[in-house]
């Protein structure tokens, strides 16, 4: 409570002994109450009035009827007389006092704009700062007096909205992320913004005239959280503001060399090599995640309400053709990891949500079909269900393929070409409103045997000389026309160990090796280098190897898997393939006109240069006294692209390749196919001279109207005996550029390859027109063998190109 | 000195082994009942009717094998239950589960008696279409008689090739 003292001035009828002694009482009161006070307003002329101390102000002049009629006495206070605003106050003006005991009247003035106020007593709110002076004025009808109070108000402290920040922590790459700090003035004061106390993870900047910040992670975190403060103040005032970050991320991204490869641990015995990744963080940074692309998992089935899955699986389109349901999720009756979820995992697993890995195209849509589920018998009908033939697939934009041989592992034998596979594949290349759905395929794993399935040959033959056992000819469910195949490349950026070599290869994608430990797995493996980490089938009956082999396939050991949801060793060519899915994923995303065959050049166009001192493969011995290549190395056709069995066109860079499809707009004209009959039918022995490095040989004179290569086909029908191991069929264009479609030394039991198709990338932008060699050896030289072609069927070529 | 030397024969003998393509002769299967080949894309198949199979599977439930049983020749065939076949130009055992795929001409629809064609499905463009055969016996007659029409552009039986996990066991 403060309180001050009015008193009356002296008017000119004033005495000056009263006033000195009123000017007296002035010093003295403004002494005791250090305010400034005062005004005096005479309303009688005559009247003076006396200064009294403390609470009261006395009227002056002993009143009564003495003298002439006083003024009353206005004494007033104040229950507060700085704050902030809005400062709400009472006034007490009620020990006003009038010396002759006439009633009173209280005016009270606010300065502030507001109206004035009646009454002894009064509340006033100023809602804005400033120094303001109230005036009370007390009136007994015909004399009065004011008393003056100062009320200092500062500025009310911003008002500053609680911020959150969420954060999606990219890992791969600096993470900036705007947000803005909302803060309001009740005055509509000017703000200014500072930042406090920085954050212990990361950097925070702050805008100081607007409040902007741009809060930036580095790199990977494994923390969740983080927090910073920010001041924000007016002209008199400020409030602190605590800015919580939340870090949200994927705790083993850190471990997922084929996203960035670091030479981090990725749990198996041995580190990958530094650099050698698919180049996701710039797709990445560019903001490219496969958002809203539909990606047919057509697979073994896949656990749709996987943690780390199920946000991005549409359940609507995929199918269970054991059930005839929607969910793919295999039989919980089923023990056994599943490939599909692993596959899955790798496309689009769910990012920034504290769990797992991430996908590569984490905002992709999954929708799975198990096509290949265990127990299911592989069929036709089923495939082109679930490849884009049906309504519940038709709208997808792309289909992963991860099979091979899935389903029929030691078929080492090549089969006849497959119209029905032709037909649906073609199906699917009518989808997207004529674009085509890519279908993404997995090249197989027979490097060495056949899927797992030992072959004699492959250990006589292949894996002695060093080149592929099995070729992605093999399995007559792949190598259709259209499907992008693809190759497995280890975490130090070569060929898989089990990678099927071939002239239909056009790329090659992370698979890794088998990842296992052998702190962990025991001795007795042949592998210990990096595989791919990434969801699996939730339980830990469901692992690969039934066993701990890794700090992450622990049996549950490990925090971050403790269901053994997440695997790090899933490898092959079937998780070389949904790597390449998820990029064509984010091509897509970033130019949806694109169509499969624009998609294919620009991951040619865009593709690293792998193992660039890859040679070949070699032998002196098969013949003797000449060399005889059973594989090129890299070879650089007459448009410039360079192209070998063993990688294709080379590695996905997936920034380069997103990166290029956004300002894609020369797409390519219609397709075309060669109309020409480029076929020729044996005349009886039509025997093939064995150990000649010439063989035999048709040439083709091709013209067409159309200019540019897409690929080459030949249908092949030839008789071996014993088998194909000592042949080799090699195409060769009319600029000279040679591609081995069949290698010798090769693991396959055929007696009779009829009508066989094999097809080749290597001449991919060359010209059509001129004249094509099939060349045929037979570099057996043990006797009882024999190669002929057929005298019944022909060996046909075909162009398809632009 | 003795070690080293032995290493060096070893190492000669690897290398001889390796100079050449020197196959083994291996035997081919003859085909043992004609009446239940049907030609397949210029590949003689061979339906095996008293042979059933069943895939086994690993923990990654891929098949890595298939058990052959004998069964009844009228015994059926299908997804439970798989018809074995050998294709004598891949030298290779296969399965079927009777599912036949075949084109018509021009795309136009199929026509034929439904009867005769069990399971006929339409399974995609153009005019790609599926029939299931219920026994070896009406596989062969499926396939023949599809092949005998003049309006198909092609005939196709669904193999799965893949070893069987005793096959040295069943003759």
């Amino acid at each position: 409570m403060v309180s001050s003292h009015a008193h009356t001035t002296a008017g000119s009828s004033v005495s000056p002994a009263m006033r000195a002694q009123s000017a007296a009482r002035r010093r003295a009161a403004m002494s005791r109450t250090d305010f400034p006070v005062e005004s005096l307003r005479k309303t009688r002329p005559w009247v003076v009035a006396a200064v009294a101390s403390g609470l009261i102000a006395c009227g002056g002049g002993g009143g009564g009827s003495s003298g002439p009629p006083a003024p009353p006495t206005a004494t007033a206070t104040a229950s507060v007389s700085q704050g902030p605003a809005p400062l709400a106050v009472n006034f007490d003006g009620s020990k006003s006092m009038d010396p002759q005991g006439l009633a009173l009247s209280y005016t009270w003035a606010f300065s502030d704009g507001a109206p004035n106020s009646t009454g002894a007593t009064v509340s006033h709110t100023f809602n804005n700062h400033g120094s303001y002076t109230v005036t009370m004025t007390v009136s007994d009808g015909s004399m009065s007096a004011s008393r003056t109070l100062p009320i200092q108000v500062s500025p009310a402290p911003p008002t500053v909205q609680a911020l959150s920040i969420p954060v999606s922590v990219l890992g791969v790459a600096q993470t900036s992320v705007p947000a803005q700090i909302a803060a309001t003035d009740r005055e509509n004061l000017a703000l200014t913004y500072a930042l406090s106390v920085a954050p212990s993870i990361g950097t925070a900047t702050v805008n100081a005239n607007t409040g902007a910040i741009t809060y930036t992670v580095p790199g990977f975190v494994s923390a969740s959280s983080t927090s910073f403060t920010v001041t924000v103040s007016n002209l008199g005032a400020s409030t602190v503001s605590t800015v919580n970050v939340l870090l949200n991320s994927d705790p083993l991204l850190l471990n997922q060399w084929h996203v960035q490869n670091t030479g981090q641990d990725a749990f198996a015995s041995t580190f990958p090599k530094t650099g050698n990744d698919m180049n996701v963080a710039g797709a990445w940074t560019s903001g490219y995640s496969g958002k809203g692309i539909k990606v047919g998992v057509v697979d073994s089935g896949l656990e749709a309400a996987h943690g780390d899955l199920a946000a991005n699986v549409d359940l609507t389109h995929s199918y269970n053709f054991l059930t005839g349901a929607n969910d793919p999720t295999p039989a919980t009756s089923y023990v056994g990891f599943d490939h599909g979820t692993q596959v899955a995992g790798i496309i689009g697993a769910v990012a920034f949500n504290g769990k797992g890995g991430r996908g590569v195209a984490y905002n992709a849509v999954l929708r799975g079909y198990n096509l290949l589920a265990p127990g299911l018998p592989f069929s036709v009908a089923n495939m082109a269900k679930a490849m884009g033939s049906d309504p519940v697939s038709a709208d997808n934009d792309l289909f992963n393929a991860s099979f091979s041989a899935f389903g029929s592992a030691g078929a080492n034998a090549l089969p006849q070409f497959d119209n029905s596979f032709q037909a649906i594949t073609s199906t699917a290349m009518t989808l997207r409103a004529g674009l085509g759905a890519a279908i993404v395929n997995a090249a197989g794993n027979d490097f060495q045997d056949f899927e797992g399935a030992s072959s004699p040959l492959c250990a006589q033959y292949a894996e002695a000389f060093g080149v592929s056992c099995g070729d992605p000819a093999s399995d007559q469910r792949r190598g259709g026309y259209y499907p992008i195949i693809v190759g497995g490349l280890n975490a130090a950026g070569v060929h898989s160990s089990y990678s099927s070599t071939g002239s239909s290869l056009w790329i090659s994608a992370p698979g890794g090796e088998f990842g296992l430990n052998s702190t962990y797995a025991g001795p007795g493996y042949s592998n210990y280098d990096p595989a791919i980490v990434t969801t699996s089938r939730d339980g830990c009956g469901n692992t690969a190897y039934g066993k701990a082999v890794n700090p992450l396939d622990d049996l549950g050991a490990n925090p971050l898997a403790m269901n053994c949801q997440y695997t790090a060793v899933m490898n092959g060519t079937s998780a070389a393939t949904p790597n390449t899915a998820a990029t064509v994923a984010m091509m897509l995303e970033a130019n949806p006109k694109l169509s499969v065959r624009d998609i294919k050049y620009i991951l040619a166009k865009t593709a690293k240069r792998v193992d660039a001192n890859f040679a070949g493969v070699s032998s002196t011995t098969i013949v003797s006294g000449s060399t005889v290549v059973l594989e090129q190395g890299w070879v650089t056709n007459a448009a410039g692209y360079t192209f070998s069995n063993r990688y294709g066109f080379g590695a996905v860079d997936a920034a380069a390749a997103v990166s290029m499809a956004k300002s894609y707009t020369a797409y390519l004209p219609a397709l075309q196919n060669s109309t020409g009959s480029y076929s020729f039918v044996a005349a009886p022995p039509a025997t093939i001279a064995p150990q000649s490095t010439t063989g035999g040989y048709i040439n083709y004179s091709v013209s067409e109207s159309f200019q540019t290569v897409e690929f080459a086909v030949v249908f092949v029908s030839i008789n071996s005996t014993p088998g194909l191991e000592c042949n080799q069929i090699e195409l060769t264009s009319p600029s000279g550029t040679k591609s081995i479609l069949l290698h010798a030394a090769n693991g396959f039991t055929n007696s009779q390859v009829p009508d066989t198709r094999f097809e080749s990338n290597a001449f991919y932008g060359e010209q059509v027109n001129g004249t094509w060699t099939l060349r045929f050896f037979d570099f057996c030289v043990a006797s009882g063998t024999s190669t002929t072609l057929s005298t019944t069927q022909a060996q046909t070529l075909a162009i398809v190109g632009h | 000195m003795g070690r080293l030397i032995l290493s060096l024969v070893l190492v000669l003998v690897t290398s001889s082994a390796l100079a050449e393509l020197r196959p083994p002769s291996r035997a081919l299967q003859p085909v043992a009942d004609p009446s239940m080949v049907v030609m397949d894309r210029g590949a003689k198949l061979e339906v095996l009717p008293t042979k059933r199979a069943t895939p086994h599977l690993d923990t990654s439930g891929r098949v890595v094998g298939q058990h052959v049983v004998r069964a009844s020749a009228t015994a059926p065939i299908g997804p439970g239950q798989l018809g074995v076949v050998f294709n004598h130009a891949m030298q290779q055992q296969g399965y079927i589960t009777g599912e036949i795929s075949f084109q018509v001409k021009g795309g136009r629809p199929f026509s034929g008696n439904p009867s005769l064609y069990p399971g006929l499905k339409q399974i995609t463009t153009p005019a790609v279409y599926v029939v299931n055969a219920r026994t070896p016996a009406e596989f062969v007659r499926l396939v023949k008689r599809l092949q005998a029409r003049a309006d198909l552009d092609w005939v196709e039986p669904t193999v799965t090739y893949g070893p069987a996990d005793n096959t040295s066991t069943i003759r």
